[in-house]
C-alpha cells in the first residue's frame, strides 16, 4: 500500500518550484488567498504572518499540505511496539490487583 | 449493548497518533517511543484529573508536547548538536524511503519547534485552532500566526527558497522553545 501511494505521490514536490513560478507569473498583484486550498479554514491575516500570507502560492501550499498529511498518515499506520501496549496492560493489571 | 472502553483501551487507541506526533516533533523514532511511554505513565498517574467526555487526545498531546519540550530544553542545556534530530531522523524503510519524504521531513525539522507543532496539530492531526492553542498553551491568534508562518517557510524550504533561513533563525540567540502548557 505504501509503495502505491508513494509512487502516486512521487514527483509532486519536485513540481512545486515550477508551479510556484507559473502561478506567480499569472497571479495579480496583492493578496490572493481565494485559491489557497488548504483544507482547514484559512485564518485572517495577522501582523506577524501578513507578509508570509501574501507570498504563498495556493497550489504549492496545497501540495505541501497534502504531502504533510500523507507523511503523517503513514506514520500513524506504523505498528505500535509491543512494549508500549504491554505497558498499559501491566498498569491495568497492577491497578486491578490493588 | 456496547461496553464502554476502559481508560487503558482509550490510551491504546490513541497510541498511533501519539507516536506520529512525537516522531514528527523530535525526528527520532526511538526518542518518540520514549516520549510516548513517559506520556502514558504520566497520563495513567494523573488519570483522575482527566475530565470524562472531554478531548482525551488533546489532553494526551498536551502531556506529550510538554514532555518533549522538557527533553528539548534539557538537551539544549547539555549543548547537544541542534541538528541531531534533523540529521538522524529515522525513516521507516517501507514507507518513507522516497527522496520527497526525506525532503519533507528535513524541511519540517528545520522549522522552529513551536511552528512545527502548530503545523502538525492543525494540518496533520486536524485539531481545531482552539484545541491546538489549548494544547500549546497559547492564544488562538498566536496559533494561527504560527501555522501561517510555518506553511510559508515550509513552502520556501521545499521549493528551494532560502533553505537556511529558518536554520539560521533556530540558532540565533533568544529562539527558545515555547512554554509548557497546562495539561488540564
Amino acid at each position: 500500500m505504501g509503495n502505491n501511494f508513494v509512487s502516486s505521490e512521487a514527483g509532486k514536490i519536485s513540481d512545486v518550484r515550477f508551479l510556484m513560478m507559473q502561478q506567480r507569473l499569472s497571479a495579480p498583484d496583492g493578496p490572493t488567498r481565494n485559491q489557497d486550498t488548504f483544507c482547514e479554514q484559512e485564518p485572517p491575516a495577522e501582523p506577524e504572518a501578513r507578509d508570509a500570507i501574501t507570498r504563498l502560492p495556493g497550489i504549492a501550499t496545497q501540495l505541501i499540505g497534502e504531502r504533510m498529511r500523507t507523511m503523517y498518515a503513514s506514520m500513524v499506520r506504523e505498528p505500535v511496539p509491543d512494549d508500549l501496549l504491554n505497558l498499559i496492560r501491566q498498569l491495568e493489571a497492577k491497578e486491578a490487583s490493588e | 449493548m456496547t461496553e464502554t472502553p476502559s481508560f487503558g483501551d482509550a490510551l491504546i487507541a490513541a497510541m498511533p497518533n501519539m507516536r506520529a506526533f512525537a516522531h514528527s516533533l523530535c525526528g527520532d523514532a526511538q526518542l518518540s517511543n520514549d516520549l510516548v511511554q513517559e506520556t502514558l505513565l504520566k497520563a495513567w498517574a494523573h488519570k483522575d484529573s482527566f475530565v470524562p467526555d472531554s478531548n482525551l487526545k488533546a489532553w494526551l498531546f498536551t502531556i506529550l508536547r510538554n514532555t518533549y519540550f522538557t527533553h528539548y530544553r534539557k538537551s539544549q542545556r547539555e549543548e547537544l548538536d541542534q541538528d541531531h534530530a534533523a540529521l538522524n531522523a529515522s525513516v521507516p524503510p517501507t514507507q518513507l524511503t522516497q527522496l520527497e519524504f526525506d525532503d519533507m521531513r528535513r524541511a519540517l525539522m528545520r522549522l522552529s519547534p513551536d511552528h512545527r507543532e502548530a503545523l502538525l496539530l492543525i494540518t496533520a492531526e486536524g485539531f481545531s485552532y482552539e484545541d491546538a492553542a489549548r494544547v500549546c498553551g497559547c492564544a488562538v491568534g498566536t496559533m494561527k500566526s504560527r501555522v501561517n508562518r510555518a506553511r510559508s517557510r515550509l513552502v520556501d524550504e521545499t521549493s528551494g527558497q532560502s533553505p537556511m533561513k529558518e536554520h539560521a533563525e533556530q540558532h540565533r540567540p533568544g529562539n527558545t522553545p515555547p512554554a509548557k502548557s497546562s495539561s488540564r
